[in-house]
């Protein structure tokens, strides 16, 4: 136990001194803020595919624009190949989601969508992404229960 | 009185052992992992003071905060790590998981460190303040991975599990053994205090019986004084018939007695006996009949 632990600290350390070859950065871009998680109902305006993260698959990005207000919002989904639902122009879509800002435009990385009634959670409450471990979890929504 | 038996040395005692087994050793496990999780921490904390320095060393040396986390965010055991101003501004970051920085500034204090899980596992979060060399301050956010000592975590319960197992097919063969041994010891006293209450029993008729031929043979000896009497005073022709019937008491006198000497209890003493003459006085007795053709001895 006590060698385990000792291995355990030395490659902390070495970890960090040691610049090897390992997987490249990502590039920061945002992360998934939990103290400005929103949620929003809108349209979908517009389907993107892009990269977001650095050595990372493009991802669905969707312009919602809000019902209310007609705000639009950039809304980061996931990785396209994680990703197993079609969306189309003008279908209805509830996010759940950290917001920020960027040049001008509001956006939105989502944990849990709600589309055709089904529920989708794409990342966990801190914002762990679920095609990176955990799986995407879907859940049929019920009459009268919450988002 | 069987099921109680099983119950009292069987099921009892093994679900004894079973159960404190199996809270000693979850509290010692339990201290243990405390213990290690507690000593992590101080080296993780160590490893950040470190880290702190070679950040506040670069960021003097003008490399923006970006170019540092792209080194540091390299290391497999760093799942993500940022960097925040005096304000608690997040600077920059890096995460080995796309947007995935679990970290929320609402009630957060100037240092502070939690375990978090995920499904990559136990993350290690170190929250804590740190000043540049030209007295700027800081703020260094770390996500370390507890993998390895989850790993351990799994390997101890894996052994606890087999330990246990182990532990219960000896505990139920000991305890079978034992409630075995314990049935057959109360199958012999059974067999005892029957054997007991026999010769209790066996003691009772032989009493009863001794009393009977008592009470025949009285009469018995009256009778047989009266045929004695009845031959010397008998005439002649009678005497034959007096005589049967002398011998007749006579045997009846006998049976009781064969009777009573069988039921007496046997009485087994030990004793010394010289065999040499025992056999050559069956022999002297045997060598008379040597003379006969048909008569030969053996010795076997």
């Amino acid at each position: 136990m006590k060698k385990g632990l000792s291995l355990f600290i030395a490659a902390c350390f070495l970890g960090l001194w040691s610049f090897s070859s390992g997987q490249e950065p990502q590039k920061p871009h945002h992360f998934y803020n939990v103290d400005t998680e929103r949620k929003i109902k809108g349209t979908i305006q517009e389907i993107i595919m892009e990269p977001r993260y650095k050595d990372s698959s493009p991802f669905l990005i969707i312009v919602l624009e809000e019902k209310n207000t007609h705000k639009k919002f950039i809304v980061e989904i996931s990785p396209v190949r994680f990703f197993t639902h079609d969306f189309h122009k003008g279908e209805e879509l509830e996010v759940v989601g950290s917001f920020y800002s960027k040049e001008g435009s509001q956006n939105i990385i989502a944990r849990q969508i709600r589309f055709r009634g089904e529920i989708i959670i794409l990342r966990d409450k801190h914002g762990f992404p679920a095609w990176r471990g955990g799986g995407m979890k879907q859940k049929k929504r019920r009459k009268g229960r919450g988002f | 009185m069987r099921g109680k038996n099983f119950l009292l040395f069987f099921s009892l005692p093994f679900i004894g052992i079973i159960v404190i087994f199996f809270v000693l050793s979850s509290l010692n496990r339990a201290y243990i992992k405390n213990n290690t999780e507690e000593l992590v921490k101080e080296q993780l904390q160590a490893t950040a003071e470190i880290l702190k320095v070679n950040i506040s060393h670069l960021l003097r040396e003008h490399y923006s905060a970006d170019e540092i986390f792209e080194s540091y965010s390299r290391k497999e055991n760093i799942y993500y790590m940022a960097l925040l101003d005096e304000k608690k501004e997040v600077l920059s970051w890096s995460s080995q998981f796309e947007g995935y920085l679990p970290l929320s500034l609402q009630s957060i204090r100037d240092e502070e460190s939690w375990i978090i899980d995920s499904p990559a596992g136990k993350i290690f979060n170190y929250f804590s303040p740190f000043s540049s060399q030209e007295g700027k301050a800081y703020f260094l956010y770390l996500g370390y991975s507890l993998k390895n000592l989850e790993e351990m975590v799994v390997y101890s319960r894996r052994n606890f599990f087999l330990i246990f197992g182990l532990i219960s097919v000896i505990g139920i063969i000991f305890f079978l053994g034992i409630y075995q041994l314990q049935g057959h010891y109360l199958e012999k006293k059974r067999e005892a205090e029957e054997e007991k209450k026999e010769k209790e029993r066996y003691r009772e008729i032989s009493a009863f019986t001794s009393g009977v031929g008592h009470e025949i043979k009285n009469p018995l000896n009256s009778v047989s004084l009266v045929f004695e009497l009845l031959q010397k005073k008998a005439p002649a022709y009678l005497q034959e018939e007096v005589g049967a019937g002398k011998e007749e008491i006579q045997k009846i006198s006998r049976i009781i007695d064969q009777f009573a000497s069988t039921l007496r209890p046997l009485k087994l003493s030990k004793e010394t006996f010289a065999l040499g003459e025992i056999v050559s006085s069956i022999r002297g007795s045997l060598i008379k009949e040597l003379d006969k053709a048909e008569v030969e001895i053996r010795y076997v």
